[in-house]
């Protein structure tokens, strides 16, 4: 009875470890489409024969120990390689699909775990072992993703340890808040500012609640097709687009000429501007960042 | 090093406020003590603080004082009126494993609280909405651009009063609070389960919550997902905390006074409901039907506070003929004027019905998959142990599980754009984490004693 059921449990154990393995260097559903059963039957069929197998084996408990310590670690290691890199950088790389791999991960350890607990009666082993693998399930991701993200966010605070606040909101926004910066310095607290559509390539300087963020007290607006009637000092921003340009809108902005008091080219590297006495034309004034001053009509 | 002042200032401050209060639950250790002291002085005093807004005082830090002074002594004279006493439980000194995971928590909890001072503040709604609303508020002491357009009260205040309290004090970035708020959370889960379990389960509960990475990158982050998260789960914990016939009646007050908070945090989930439905099993389990009620009533009255106030905005809004063409003020007044579904909308979750049950495999049932797992086991271990409060947190498992479902059929049906937002939907279901981890290590616990009660 005993080595009956023993050999029938390894049995299924193999497939269902090899089945599991195949799918995590290949993909989930490999097993369906190239042999007799889907792997989630062997799985099940796992689960079912090491509940009915209660005897204690050392020797497959301390493989099964093994394996599962192995598998979490390089589950790990994959899933902060990953986060480090790219999307899909250890499939691209490897072949090994981290999806299936998990997978992998959960049934070993449910089959180290339940072959540990040969004392409990049925429905709280399964529960025990199920409920201990599905944590080391969650876990292993949260740790490699932790990992990762502990790394990403200590590197810039190890690298420069110093940095104030501002030179933060210098290196996270580009060129984009060195030019709120001199918009600031160029405009009255009750003007109001003119931005670009929101939308590709003005992803930022046209979002009105951002800009707005930095720019308060001051009001800014989106221009749609005329100058907006208002007692307040009104200005322009100069945008060509922070961001990369996927649709059909071209770069540059404003597109249409304006009646200007003066208009000012910003230089965001060195946080200087040029003064221009002229109005605005698209044709030579469309810069990286610039501010014009809208005469009022 | 401004910031790092004005946030432990303003936290110090919590912890004062909500100290008084904590009497009521009995015999907790220092560290769950602190914790709930800080998330119910933060979001009581803040709370006070808008209410005193609206009676015409400004938002200053005078009456930020006052609105804390005001929620000490109250909690103070419910103290003396019921006799309710400061008891100590004292902690073991942690050695060996213990030692050294407690050392591990205490590592993250820092880093993530450097890690959220260094960085700037990012993120749309972080920057736009939370943020932006606390510099105007610390810079006009008065919701002033704030009512003119729905957008800036799409969300309760509590975290911007928070940012505008830390402004006033002159910090910089208001970052750094949202560790603090997970720290109390810790702190909560940690006193919990070791009522609950022992000390080595309670440090695995705290240790697997605070390594799972959306958790713990949103400690690092201005958003409202994490205080929700910490309020709820906090709140849910203090409901089901007491025992048949027990005396700790004051866990079912706290946890009515958390979850009602939830919706001084966000308003548009209504998860509030489960922890109504919880309130009303313990009351008629434990005999307390009047302070059911009660907790039932906070519940309503903080969330009401903010529905009206913002219904007002809303409709004077409409009626100055302004923000109505914006599609928040639209979406906004059709989500308060219409929360029954008739046949035009069944009609049209049934034809969506595949769309339906796709996006909440991809954005409810994958992303914490592992999670959905763990209620196959923990139903086994409540059939075998019929244990009352694993049976309340399966519960609430299943009801959260439930409610998204409906919730996103509801909203399937009334907005045409709710396919477009999975990842918002993502985030709303973040209180799992916790829940599921906090259930499953119970359960855990429950096979290894073979106890049929836990104290």
């Amino acid at each position: 009875m005993h080595s009956k059921y023993l050999w029938v449990h390894l049995a299924i154990l193999g497939i269902t470890l090899g089945a599991s393995f195949l799918e995590s260097v290949s993909y989930i559903g490999f097993v369906d489409k190239h042999f007799i059963l889907p792997a989630y039957t062997w799985y099940v069929l796992s689960v079912v024969t090491a509940l009915v197998y209660r005897s204690a084996n050392f020797h497959i408990a301390k493989w099964l120990k093994l394996l599962s310590w192995s598998s979490i670690l390089i589950y790990i290691i994959f899933t902060i390689s990953e986060v480090l890199t790219y999307p899909n950088y250890i499939f691209t790389v490897l072949h090994i699909n981290l999806q299936a791999l998990q997978i992998f991960v959960l049934l070993v350890s449910f089959h180290w775990l339940v072959s540990q607990y040969y004392l409990l009666n049925t429905t709280l082993r399964l529960a025990k072992s199920l409920i201990f693998s599905a944590l080391i399930f969650v876990a292993t991701e949260g740790i490699g993703l932790s990992i990762a993200f502990l790394i990403k966010g200590l590197i810039p605070i190890i690298k420069h340890p110093n940095a104030t606040y501002e030179d933060q909101l210098y290196n996270t926004h580009g060129g984009f808040y060195p030019a709120i910066q001199l918009i600031i310095q160029l405009t009255p607290a009750n003007s109001l500012i003119l931005i670009p559509p929101q939308g590709n390539p003005w992803e930022v300087e046209g979002n009105a609640p951002i800009v707005t963020y930095f720019l308060y007290p001051r009001q800014v607006k989106n221009l749609e097709t005329t100058i907006p009637e208002t007692n307040k000092p009104i200005y322009a921003l100069i945008a060509k687009g922070s961001w990369p340009r996927t649709s059909s809108v071209d770069y540059g902005w404003p597109k249409v000429p304006i009646n200007a008091r003066q208009i000012w080219q910003f230089d965001t590297t060195n946080h200087t501007f040029t003064t221009y006495m002229r109005n605005y034309s698209p044709q030579t004034d469309q810069w990286d960042w610039g501010l014009i001053e809208v005469k009022h009509e | 090093m401004n910031s790092i002042i004005a946030i432990l200032l303003t936290s110090m401050f919590y912890v004062v406020v909500g100290w008084q209060l904590t009497y009521m639950l009995g015999k907790i250790s220092k560290i769950e003590r602190l914790g709930i002291s800080f998330l119910l002085g933060n979001g009581l005093s803040t709370f006070v603080w808008f209410i005193l807004y609206r009676l015409g005082a400004q938002f200053d830090l005078l009456t930020l004082g006052f609105s804390g002074l005001t929620v000490f002594l109250v909690s103070y004279f419910i103290n003396k009126l019921f006799k309710f006493k400061y008891q100590n439980l004292v902690i073991k000194k942690f050695t060996g494993l213990n030692l050294k995971i407690i050392y591990l928590v205490v590592i993250l909890l820092l880093i993530s609280f450097v890690i959220g001072n260094y960085n700037p503040i990012s993120g749309w709604d972080a920057v736009a909405l939370y943020d932006f609303r606390g510099h105007t508020i610390a810079l006009n002491h008065s919701l002033k651009d704030l009512t003119d357009g729905s957008y800036y009260l799409s969300y309760p205040l509590m975290i911007s009063l928070d940012h505008a309290a830390i402004y006033m004090l002159k910090g910089i970035s208001a970052q750094g609070l949202h560790s603090i708020i997970l720290m109390a959370f810790i702190a909560v889960v940690y006193g919990r389960m070791l009522k609950w379990t022992n000390s080595r389960l309670s440090l695995l509960t705290i240790l697997f919550i605070i390594l799972n990475e959306e958790i713990f990158s949103h400690s690092t982050v201005a958003y409202t997902n994490l205080a929700y998260v910490v309020y709820l789960v906090a709140g849910f914990l203090y409901v089901i905390s007491p025992k048949e016939k027990s005396r700790e009646l004051g866990y079912l007050f706290v946890g009515g006074i958390m979850i009602g908070l939830t919706t001084w945090i966000r308003s548009d989930v209504p998860f509030w409901m489960m922890g109504i439905v919880l309130i009303l099993i313990q009351g008629w389990k434990l005999r307390a039907k009047i302070l059911a009620v009660f907790s039932i009533f906070l519940i309503y009255q903080i969330r009401h506070t903010w529905l009206s106030f913002f219904t007002g905005v809303l409709i004077s809004l409409s009626l100055r003929n302004e923000g109505l063409s914006n599609p928040i003020t639209l979406n906004a007044l059709k989500q308060i004027s219409s929360s029954v579904p008739n046949i035009g909308i069944i009609n049209k979750i049934i034809a969506d019905l595949p769309e339906i049950i796709r996006y909440v495999y991809l954005y409810i049932f994958s992303p914490y998959r592992g999670l959905w797992l763990l209620t196959i086991p923990i139903a086994a271990v409540v059939i075998k142990k019929k244990d009352y409060r694993l049976l309340l947190l399966f519960l609430t498992i299943l009801m959260s599980a439930l409610m998204v479902t409906v919730g996103i059929m509801l909203f399937s049906a009334t907005y045409p754009t709710w396919d477009q937002i999975g990842g918002s939907a993502r985030r709303m279901m973040l209180f799992i984490v916790p829940l599921s981890i906090i259930t499953s290590i119970y359960a855990l616990h429950l096979i290894k004693t073979g106890r049929k009660y836990n104290a």
